[in-house]
């Protein structure tokens, strides 16, 4: 038997839909005479070419007529994003000219790549480490340019990095405490308990330190999440649909229209800000609603910033003063809109807010610069927290820093209760397993599963 | 010559490794011829006269809990008994005997008598009968011949064995025994890599010529555990060791004799072990410690002759003599026999499958010191596994291997087989990392039933293990539902620096105390129906504690066995070509190709595969996996 990766694997790596340019990627053994087959570029065969050199020429159907006039970039085994001869076609966009390549390749040799199978390759051939195929991932699911950038950083591996002087230094402890089993009648002490101590302060001390920027650095890659809040009939629906620009949510003026959550995105400066609209904050007057409201607390409390949302003509009532006061002391930001205030002047409500007309801002968008500048404002620091952030971390990583950490507080525990070194060690053993599911030092299947899954066809 | 005489299994060699081999084989059926250059040599003790110790006495109980006969043959034969590391937890706790060489070989003698299908034959075999990559059978040295459908090679040091004591030096595979020429060679010719390995041992001398008035005792401790499940205890008649040392004049002396050192001077090539150095290694590499601690073990009852644990040596005789009398309570001892260094032949052990078959020739199995490892122990645990797996093959029935979550003997051939050794191997517990699942005192829970299945482990073995297994559950109820008041306690509780109870508690709720012993505090309670109750002579009140009170820790143990395992379901083809994954490193090619792991298990713990390796092959043998379980898929492109 021969290993898998022998076939060469073709795919579109630009999202689909209009655009002006659209690239066709091909990796495998064959893939530069695949290209061959059909490319006539102005400087010979690409076989004849060197690596990493670009190239500009005709692509050609099955009977020799021209597609489009394409630029060909040539990557050699091992040194291309794969590991393995790659050629990247870069054509013009739309639906119909990548699918003519893409069909024209397949007809030559390739066959579909399955999703992810570009960064598997990349993976097999040692070209990353499993955090840096995760930073991929979020490179993928990363919709701006801020999310691009942390996740940039990831892939040069200083997440990987930083775990792996966390598990050497583990590591070397573990191994000390095991050494002192196998002396019995010395009674030799090899570990100094009082360094364990400090080493595990450490560990559990960076641990925590990238679980708590976990929640900024998914500001980066799913976005800031604003949640809009707000009395039934406030407006809140309205200013959603005048932030972007469209009616997605259906607006009356009966009270609790809005049953669900509604998501949006919108894009400020490069920062995506995801915007869920959520039913009115009251007593439940039926069973779907009540459902709606709690979806609506819980959505208020996992929120980056909360858009509270009061109506200009009765100001803030006192219980919702409460609100705002229990979600501010909870360390979460609150801009507090003053809406419907073409219709009467701001009543009584204490502290700053943002006075606007949400129905007066759908059609004229000047309406909504102030409220903006406040979301940008209150945005800024949370941002500069993630950016500061070594890392990005996703759901699995942050599971397995949660394990890694629960696992040495019971050392810890465990030290103070005199519980002998080969107990001990079990607890530093399995921090050190969590550990090694992160970077890749302990495989797992589950991990290349859902490292994998996870990409879209041609990256 | 005569016909050859028929045999199901053949075993070369009567130490600790081939004594069991044979032993197993012939319990399980197979009609067995053990061969043995001399068989007053059989289970004779070449180095020190104890079994047991840090890893090695749950070796043996593993042997035992499977059927072997080393534990039977260690407590008839015990003269003191101590378990070591009582100040550590459980998990590490080892049983260890010093035993009666003479008494020690009678025990192994006889019960090698008394095991029906054995035969025994005193000869040296120079030959193999291979025929078409499958062994036939052997050739001795007066040409006899013996045929049979598998061969356990147990030859331990005998191999191209030389002996060195200064720059004296002669062949032989112990001291006044001859080594075993040309099996070596015939085995390279048939391809089988080999390696020179070193080991020495210390002298011996006359315990009447030791003033002991002026050395520390180290007495046996009463009521000690057996090493077998079949015991119903030990002698409380115990022999002392004593305790001396060396000091900055002794090792003076030593060093005088240093450019006599067959090892300094480089006429040993072969690697020793690191954790058992030489005394002149010792004060060589650790010139800051100005003394060393000697053990004076008496080699039996009936005999003066003590062994010098701690002061291996093969400088010349008269500098080994000087020093030793330097030392006190040596002052005027009389040498029975030098210590000496002896080099041997061994077979680096990635050319074994797990089954401890090579993979070279079908029916030829290596155990004992002819794999690189060194010890009494350890050559026993492979004998057996050999004795078995050689019946296996013989049936055409699945290899018996034992998961490193399963038994220290797991461990042992997992880390010889994967990873290899370039010097004498010898169990730690540090080396098994499931080591608190791996107690000495769950070996039968953990291997009864196995060895019972093949035919090797009896019913009365079955039986005890069974009521053991019982009685725990009682006794583990019991301390759930019965309570002990205060004043029956508190003394106890305090003597151990624990808080005293006010009402009466649980007995459950006082094991999960780290501090409490439950036997003692059931004997100060005077709870004499938990207290007494022992199958064996093994305490279940102790037993049910270490359960009770390691709970979480055995449970997350568990399940880090049962995460680790996921990598051993990726088998490797036959077929698969490592070579041709430019992707690993080269260095994991070249390894990979030549040990050739059965699962992806051992690739990874290959010294050279990293972990990215591993991580490569799972990718590419799921792709395997999948186009084979998709038989004729065409339509699957992978």
């Amino acid at each position: 038997m021969s290993p898998a990766v022998e076939d060469t694997i073709a795919a579109v790596a630009t999202a689909r839909g209009v655009a002006a340019l659209a690239v066709v990627r091909l990796s495998g053994p064959m893939a530069v005479s695949i290209a061959d087959a059909s490319f006539r570029g102005s400087d010979g065969r690409l076989a004849d070419a060197p690596t990493r050199t670009l190239h500009v020429g005709h692509w050609l159907d099955g009977s020799g007529v021209p597609v489009d006039r394409v630029v060909v970039g040539l990557f050699r085994a091992p040194n291309s994003p794969t590991g393995e001869d790659v050629v990247e076609i870069s054509c013009h966009g739309g639906l119909v000219v990548p699918a003519r390549i893409l069909a024209r390749l397949y007809e030559s040799g390739a066959r579909p790549a399955r999703a992810g199978e570009f960064t598997q390759r990349a993976f097999v051939h040692g070209k990353l480490d499993l955090a840096q195929a995760e930073a991929v991932a979020d490179i993928i699911h990363a919709q701006a340019a801020r999310a691009h950038e942390a996740a940039q950083r990831q892939l040069d591996g200083r997440f990987s990095a930083l775990l792996g002087r966390l598990r050497d230094e583990l590591t070397g402890f573990c191994a000390l405490v095991e050494l002192e089993l196998d002396f019995s009648d010395t009674d030799q002490v090899f570990a100094d308990l009082q360094r364990l101590r400090a080493v595990l302060r450490q560990c559990r001390g960076t641990i925590e330190d990238l679980v708590s920027h976990a929640r900024s650095g998914s500001i980066l890659r799913d976005g800031v999440r604003v949640v809009i809040a707000g009395r039934p009939n406030a407006g809140k629906s309205t200013l959603l649909n005048a932030l972007v620009g469209h009616d997605r949510v259906i607006v009356s003026e009966i009270e609790g229209t809005t049953r669900d959550l509604v998501e949006v995105d919108l894009e400020l400066d490069g920062l995506v800000f995801r915007l869920v609209d959520t039913a009115g904050i009251r007593e439940a007057g039926d069973e779907i609603e009540a459902e709606g409201i709690r979806r609506a607390r819980d959505a208020a409390e996992s929120a980056d910033i909360v858009l509270y949302v009061f109506d200009a003509e009765q100001g803030l009532q006192a219980e919702e003063e409460e609100i705002v006061y229990r979600l501010r002391s909870a360390e979460r930001p609150v801009v507090l809109v003053a809406n419907k205030a073409d219709r009467a002047p701001v009543a009584a409500a204490e502290g700053s807010f943002v006075s606007i007309s949400a129905r007066r801002a759908v059609d004229d968008p000047r309406e909504l610069s102030t409220l903006l500048l406040a979301l940008r404002h209150t945005a800024a620091p949370l941002v500069r927290d993630a950016e500061d952030s070594p890392v990005l971390l996703n759901a699995r990583h942050r599971a397995h820093l949660q394990a890694a950490d629960e696992a040495l507080l019971r050392v810890e525990v465990a030290m103070d209760a005199g519980v002998p070194g080969d107990l001990l060690s079990i607890d530093l053993r399995v921090a050190l397993h969590e550990l090694g599911c992160i970077t890749g030092v302990i495989t797992n299947e589950e991990v290349l599963d859902s490292v994998f899954s996870r990409f879209c066809i041609g990256k | 010559m005569a016909a050859a005489e028929r045999y199901d299994i053949i075993v070369v060699g009567g130490g600790h490794a081939g004594a069991e081999a044979a032993h197993a084989a012939a319990r399980m059926g197979a009609r067995t011829l053990l061969i043995s250059m001399s068989l007053d040599a059989l289970g004779k003790m070449s180095c020190n006269p104890a079994i047991g110790g840090i890893g090695k006495g749950q070796l043996v109980r593993e042997i035992d809990a499977l059927g072997g006969i080393m534990g039977i043959a260690a407590d008839r034969s015990g003269i003191q008994f101590r378990m070591l590391n009582r100040s550590k937890g459980p998990a590490v706790w080892s049983p260890r005997a010093q035993n009666d060489r003479m008494e020690y070989a009678a025990e192994v003698r006889s019960l090698l008598e008394s095991t029906p299908n054995l035969r025994m034959r005193a000869d040296t075999v120079v030959d193999l009968v291979v025929e078409q990559g499958r062994v036939r059978g052997v050739v001795t040295l007066w040409g006899a011949e013996f045929t049979a459908g598998a061969v356990i090679l147990t030859s331990g040091t005998f191999l191209n064995g030389q002996i060195h004591v200064g720059e004296r030096r002669s062949g032989g595979g112990r001291m006044g025994e001859g080594a075993s020429v040309g099996l070596t060679a015939v085995l390279q010719a048939h391809g089988f890599e080999t390696g020179r390995l070193k080991t020495g041992t210390p002298p011996r001398i006359d315990g009447a010529s030791v003033d002991y008035s002026s050395l520390e005792e180290q007495p046996g401790e009463p009521h000690a555990s057996p090493f077998s499940y079949l015991s119903d205890g030990v002698t409380e008649n115990q022999v002392s060791c004593w305790l001396t040392y060396t000091d900055p004049a002794v090792h003076g002396i030593l060093r005088t004799g240093f450019d006599r050192s067959p090892m300094f001077a480089g006429r040993i090539q072969g690697r020793g072990p690191r954790y058992c150095p030489s005394i002149e290694d010792k004060i060589d590499r650790f010139a800051d410690r100005d003394r060393h601690q000697l053990f004076l073990e008496p080699e039996g009852r009936r005999t003066q002759e003590v062994y010098v644990n701690g002061f291996s040596t093969s400088l010349p005789e008269e500098v080994q003599l000087a020093a030793l009398r330097r030392v006190r309570g040596l002052e005027n001892v009389h040498l029975l026999r030098p210590g000496y260094a002896i080099e041997y032949d061994y077979f680096p052990p990635h050319q074994l499958k797990y089954s401890l078959e090579t993979k070279r020739i079908a029916g030829l199995f290596f155990a004992g010191q002819v794999n690189g490892t060194t010890g009494y122990e350890e050559a026993a645990a492979q004998g057996i596994v050999a004795g078995i797996n050689a019946v296996q093959f013989l049936q055409g029935a699945e290899p018996v291997v034992f998961r490193r979550s399963e038994a220290y003997i797991g461990v042992l051939i997992d880390d010889l087989v994967a990873k290899g050794t370039e010097e004498p191997y010898r169990v730690f517990t540090s080396r098994a990392e499931h080591r608190i699942l791996l107690r000495q005192d769950n070996a039968d829970f953990r291997l009864t039933e196995r060895g019972h299945a093949l035919g090797l482990a009896g019913t009365e073995r079955l039986n005890r293990m069974k009521a053991r297994r019982e009685a725990l559950v009682r006794m583990r109820e019991a301390f759930s539902r019965r309570s002990v008041s205060p004043e029956r306690v508190n003394a106890y509780l305090a003597s151990v620096g624990t808080t005293p109870i006010a009402e009466p508690e649980r007995l459950v709720r006082l094991a999960l105390r780290p501090q409490v012993d439950m036997q003692a505090l059931l004997e100060a309670a005077s709870m004499s129906d938990l207290s007494d109750v022992r199958i064996g002579s093994e305490s279940i009140a102790r037993l049910a504690e270490v359960e009770i009170k390691y709970e979480g820790y055995l449970e997350r143990e568990r399940d880090l066995a049962e995460r680790m395992a996921s990598l051993e379901s990726y088998r490797v083809p036959g077929d698969f070509d490592f070579t041709g994954v430019t992707a690993l490193s080269l260095e994991a090619r070249e390894k990979l190709a030549r040990i050739r792991p059965d699962h992806l298990g051992q690739a990874s713990r290959i010294s050279g595969v990293s972990p990215a390796d591993v991580s490569i092959l799972m990718v590419l043998l799921k792709g395997a996996r999948v186009s084979r379980e998709t038989p004729g898929g065409d339509g699957i492109t992978d």
